[in-house]
This record gives structure tokens, sequence and C-alpha cells, in this order.
């Protein structure tokens, strides 16, 4: 039992090998179940292939009746709506035929395709524009992040929320908000400007002694300890306020309410309250600040020796051919640049920062290192996933997969992994002479997610002498082995590569699509292996915000 | 080589198709899921090679695995000096071998996603979590504080009941 385990999983050792041949040989019952458990195998490994849970969070999903959070399987419904047409039939056993019923098969296969696969979303709002803002507490959002019903607390700058009603709330500087639903807040402290479309009239905003309640308007509210005041810019708000009777409050109108004082009206300033053009004044302002800072970083890190790719992804927006992603590693290495094929150019990490977006099966930059080879290597990028749609879904992959070359990309789950292809030749005792294949892949845990819009840092290092990859997320190192296959005097080498697509695979052979569905913004090859302090560094002179 | 791109459609259909059989089959004759990956992509590309030769494509199964039977065999002597082969003698015994569920791959990967389904969650996740590529019995029960043996007899279990399952519901549909 746990001979045929071991085997499973190849773990098995020398003399358990043996055992279990001899067991084998034993009886033909035996090598028929084992033939099955093989076949069962094959297909549960087929299956955990696609159907890892993603963990719970950004993506969590509800559980199809009678699922519990198994998945529908995507290639059932592949094999199902071509069963029909063919009706050759192999199971584990060694192709038999089978004179297939079509018409069973088709019924057979409507049962599986009414299980439902929807992401669902628990959150009432949307982060959309982050100025240089500090939270309280552990988390810290980022433009894009969905949020949850309760507490939002600012410490500083400034950040807008989009309800999924369609209401807007602007808030600047120290506030702390509570978000209710999509059509309910309250503030409980600071200055909240509120923007109110007609298909969110209704909108419920709740201040310390009053309730103002929108009838399609723009108005800002200020609560100061015990005084709330509400201030109307443009149309016109209920505001209930206890103890007396509902006023409504129109354009150019304010209220004023402090605990045990009756309520004044006055006049209200658009000026003291967050607007949005203050908001983009500022935000500009920021990033440019950022953009300068990030440069100035990255002159450090594009002269370190052990560079061989720095690509930054700028755009040069005057070129009429804008599919040039320069190679800034010093000193310059000729024939080194990027060309950008079908991929897009869109905002990057932060709004002044580039990017090129990957959607399309074709989509990808292609680059040359030339074909020196190194004792190791390191690759480290800034990544947007925004859909883990292929089997594979690459970052960078070699033309062909050739010895010495690398293949780094992330698989359907959210795993990071990375191999570099060595090839080995069979004995020259008999006259075979097959060359094979002899790499390992290394994976990460299941650490990337298409999480709304997030940048993430991802980094490998290898280091062929000693046969080590070492993996990172974030900075975070998240796997570090050793091939088994390791043998001396290996290298590794580049030569024609490609950024989000596997580039030339064999020609005249139909090549699995593995584009990635996301954004890269920078991207870094040396030479060697960085250190985990290295890895470490490079995230956090580069984190957005 | 073919040139004729309805060709390329109808060949990666077909070989979608025979994916997990022919994974199923090659598993029993090499050590290892990476070998097993190896050998399949090797299968594939001799298969659209000949794909010409093939005159009637509803043979397209057997004549995939004809190939797989002999590129595994020759992939096993590439890797003869690892200690984890198996005999010539016992690899021809196990490609021979019928096993006891012959239904296509739809019907058994439906019966056994409804086997699973009928498994708590735990238990669902235990056995498809060891089954991940990289994942060992070993690796996973120290990961997870657990008993080695333990692991290893839950999952025995499991793999039994399975089996069980998948061959009761086939034959409950007269597929068996």
């Amino acid at each position: 039992m746990e001979l045929v385990s071991n085997w499973l999983d190849g773990s098995l050792t020398e003399t358990e090998s043996a055992e279990l041949q001899a067991v084998l040989e034993s009886s033909a019952d035996r090598r028929s179940e084992f033939v099955d458990v093989c076949g069962l195998d094959a297909d549960l490994r087929l299956m955990s292939d696609v159907v890892i849970e993603t963990p719970v969070g950004a993506e969590s999903r509800r559980a199809p009746a009678g699922a519990n959070g198994m998945r529908a399987v995507g290639w059932l419904g592949l094999v199902a709506a071509i069963a029909a047409v063919l009706l050759l039939a192999i199971g584990y056993g060694i192709g038999r035929d089978r004179k297939g019923d079509a018409e069973q098969q088709i019924a057979a296969s409507e049962v599986a395709s009414g299980e439902s696969d929807e992401v669902v979303e628990s959150g009432c709002a949307v982060l959309s524009r982050v100025v240089d803002a500090k939270f309280a507490g552990d988390v810290q959002y980022r433009e894009g992040d969905s949020l949850q019903p309760g507490q939002f607390k600012l410490l500083s700058g400034a950040v807008q929320i989009d309800f999924f009603s369609g209401a807007t709330m602007l808030i600047d500087e120290a506030a702390d908000v509570n978000l209710v639903s999509s059509w309910e807040a309250e503030c409980a402290h600071g200055k909240v400007t509120m923007h109110v479309p007609a298909p969110a009239i209704g909108f419920h905003l709740t201040l310390p002694g009053m309730k103002v309640v929108d009838l399609g308007t723009e108005f800002a509210v200020q609560v100061d300890g015990a005084e709330s005041s509400l201030h109307v810019f443009d149309g016109e708000v209920e505001a209930h306020v206890p103890g007396s009777q509902m006023q409504i409050i129109r354009e150019g109108s304010s209220l004023k309410k402090s605990t045990d004082l009756p309520v004044v009206a006055g006049v209200s300033k658009p000026a003291d309250f967050p607007s949005v053009e203050e908001f983009e004044r500022r935000k500009e302002e920021y990033y440019q600040t950022k953009t300068k800072q990030w440069r100035a970083a990255m002159n450090t890190v594009r002269s370190d020796e052990r560079i061989i790719g720095c690509y930054q992804f700028r755009r040069w927006e005057d070129e009429k051919w804008d599919r040039l992603v320069n190679n800034f590693a010093i000193p310059k290495r000729l024939y080194s640049h990027g060309s950008a094929v079908g991929a897009r150019w869109v905002d990057g990490r932060w709004p002044t920062k580039s990017a090129l977006e990957f959607k399309s099966p074709g989509d990808r930059v292609r680059i040359n290192l030339g074909k020196d080879k190194y004792d190791g290597l390191t690759m480290a990028a800034w990544i947007r996933v925004d859909g883990l749609d292929r089997k594979y879904n690459a970052l960078l992959l070699s033309d062909g997969y050739e010895d010495g070359e690398p293949h780094w990309q992330i698989d359907k789950s959210g795993r990071l992994m990375f191999s570099v292809s060595y090839m080995r030749f069979a004995p020259s005792s008999g006259q075979q002479f097959d060359p094979y294949r002899q790499d390992q892949v290394f994976y990460s845990p299941k650490v990337v997610n298409s999480d709304g819009r997030r940048w993430h840092h991802v980094a490998v290092t290898f280091d062929a002498v000693v046969g080590e990859a070492v993996q990172y997320f974030d900075g975070k190192e998240v796997s570090r082995e050793v091939s088994e296959h390791h043998l001396g005097d290996r290298k590794v080498t580049f030569g024609p590569c490609a950024i989000g697509n596997w580039g030339l695979p064999i020609e005249g052979v139909p090549f699995p699509v593995r584009n990635l569905n996301g954004r890269v913004d920078e991207f870094l090859i040396y030479k060697e292996p960085l250190t985990g302090d290295e890895i470490a560094n490079l995230h956090e002179l580069g984190i957005p915000n | 080589m073919n040139e004729n791109p309805s060709n390329y459609e109808t060949f990666m259909r077909l070989l979608i198709e025979e994916e997990s059989a022919v994974k199923a089959y090659v598993r029993r004759l090499v050590p290892t899921w990476h070998d097993v990956e190896e050998v399949v992509q090797q299968t594939s590309l001799i298969a659209w090679k000949k794909f010409d030769e093939l005159d009637d494509i509803n043979r397209f199964g057997g004549w995939l695995m004809t190939i797989a039977r002999f590129e595994s065999l020759k992939y096993r002597r590439s890797l003869a000096r690892s200690p984890l082969v198996f005999s010539d003698k016992l690899a021809e015994q196990l490609a021979d071998a019928a096993g006891s569920i012959v239904a296509d791959d739809a019907d058994r990967q439906q019966a056994l996603e409804g086997c699973l389904q009928k498994l708590d969650q735990a238990k669902r996740e235990l056995i498809l979590n060891v089954h991940q590529p990289g994942v060992t019995i070993r690796g996973y029960a120290q990961q997870n504080s657990r008993p080695e043996q333990a692991i290893y007899k839950s999952v025995h279990r499991l793999r039994q009941k399975l089996l069980m399952c998948v061959k009761q519901t086939l034959a409950d549909q007269g597929l068996s």
C-alpha cells in the first residue's frame, strides 16, 4: 500500500521498487489492481491540476449546491461536447473499442453541465482612488480593492470610495467612516464629500445627531467631536435630526448640529471640502514625485554589475512605433532591447508609470539576451495578474526549451513554477542515443491570485552550480529546493525569449497557448542568484503606494 | 508534415479527447508523473508528425496508445540506470494488463467526479491535495504535522473507495 503510494508520488526508494516489482510480478490480479490505481491517479492529477481551491479571499466563491466548493471541471464540458462525435472508448484498460451509445453519452454529460462556478463578491464598495494614503491597523488598502462592510479608518492622505449603488465618497485627511452597505454609511469623524447620481438616490449617510438621505446631489459633511455639519453644493438632501422635523436642505445651504444645541443654518463653502479636482491635482503631484524617486532608485539597480536585463517598460510617447521596450542595463548590451508584439501600453503600478498589458494569445515582448552561459540567474518582475486562464501562464519562457534555458510561469492554481531544461544522454554502451530531458520543475505554494488589480513582485533565483532554486512573492521567500537531478558543470543561458508568452516552440507543431492575462511593468534579469535581502530590497523600492 | 489547418484542429480535438486516457496508460509504465508528462509530450509530437498516415480517425485512440506504449518503453530504456525502472518483462505485462475499469474518459471522469462529491470535504481535499504535482504523501504528512502512516492509510482507503464507487457508478449506467 505504501509502495504503490510512493510509486505514484515518485518517492519510491530502490529497495521499495524491488519489493513492488516482486509483488506485481507475482500476480496478474495485483497488476490489474495496480493499473486501476495508476489510472485513478492520472485522473486525480489531471483534476487537481484544475480543481485546486483558491485561498479564501478576494476570489471566494459560493459552493454550488451539493458540491461543497468542488468546482465544475473545465475539460469535462469540452470532452462532453465532443463525446457524441467520437465513439472511441478507452478506459484504464488498454485501448479496447466499445460500441458506445451516443445518446447515452450525451444524456450522461448533460447531468454534469448543470453545475455553476460563479465567483461571488461580498463587498459593498471599491476603493477607486488612493492618494498617498495611510490606513489604521494592519490592512494597507490599494487602488482597486473591494471594501467589505465595516469600519474604514484613514490616518492621512485621501481616497475615493465608489459604492456599488453608484454613490461616490471622497475622504480627505484623517477620517473614521463605517461602511454599512452599498446604500448606507456612517461618518464618525472627518470630512467627507458625497456625490450621488440618479441611480443612487436614497443613499443614507448618518452623522452623530443627524441622518442625511440623499435626493440626488453633491454634498459634504464634517464631523468634529460633538459637532456635525452638512453642506449642500448641488441638488437637495433630506436632513433628519431627532426631536425636530425633517428638513430639506438645498443647494448652497448648510446645517450645523452640536450636542444639546438646536440646529443652525449657514452657508456652505465647497472649497472647504474634498473635491475631485483637488484629488487629481494631488494625485498627479504625488505620483510624479514617486516616479522620480523610483527612477533614482533604479539607477543603482541598472548599474549593478550582475544585471543583464533591466526592462523598465518606459513608453516613448513621441515614438510613432511604440513597440520598443528598452533594456536599461548598464553597460548597454547590443540588440538586447525588447520588442512588444500585440501588447498595449497601459498604466502600471501607478498612473505615471507605464506597463504593457497582455491579453490575446499573441501578445508578448520578444527579447534576446544572447547565447552567453552563466552559473545562475535571477528574474524579478512586477506583475498584475487579471486571470489565470491557462494551464500555464507565461512570465518568461525561452523560445524552444533547449539545454540550460529557463521557463518561468504561473500554473492555473497560482503556483509559481520555474525550470531549466537540461538534456542528459543515455550511456553509450548500447546503440541507443536518446537524449532525454532531466530537469525539475520548482513549484512555489499557491501565491498568485487574480485579486482585483493588485500588483505583486515575483522573483526567482537559480544557482546552477548547486542546483538550488528559490522563489519569492512580494519580497518574501516562498520556496527553496535543490534539484533532484542536479549535476555539476551545468550552466544557464537565455537566447531568444518571450516575456508574457511562449515565443516560438517547435516549428510546424500546434503549440499550447500560454499567454499571460495581466500587466508587466518591470522585468529584471541578473546573471547570478541574488540574496533574499536583495530581493526584499527590490520589492521594497518598487511598492506602488 | 501536415500543413492543412483543418487537420490541426481535428488533431488537437482528438488529442485533447485522449489526453487523460493516454496519461493513465503511460502512468503505469514510467516512474514519476513528470516522466508521464515528458512521454505524453513526445507521443503527441510523434502522433502529429505521423497523423497523415492514419487512415481512419476513429482508430485514433488505439493508434495513439500504440505510440504511447512504444514511447514509454523507449523512455524507460533512457532511464535504464534508474533503480526505479521495472524489468522489461514486468513493463510489458503492465502495458498489456487490462485493469477492471474500461469506460471512456468522459464517463469515467464524470463518475469519478460524482464519487469525489460523495466524500466529505476534508477527505476530498486530502485526496486532491496529495495528487498535486510535486506533493508526496510523506511531505504532505510532515507539512501538516500528521503521522505518515495515518495519511498512507487514509489515502489508500480513499483510493479503494473511489475505485469501487467509479466501478459501481459505471455498472449502474451499463457502461463498465
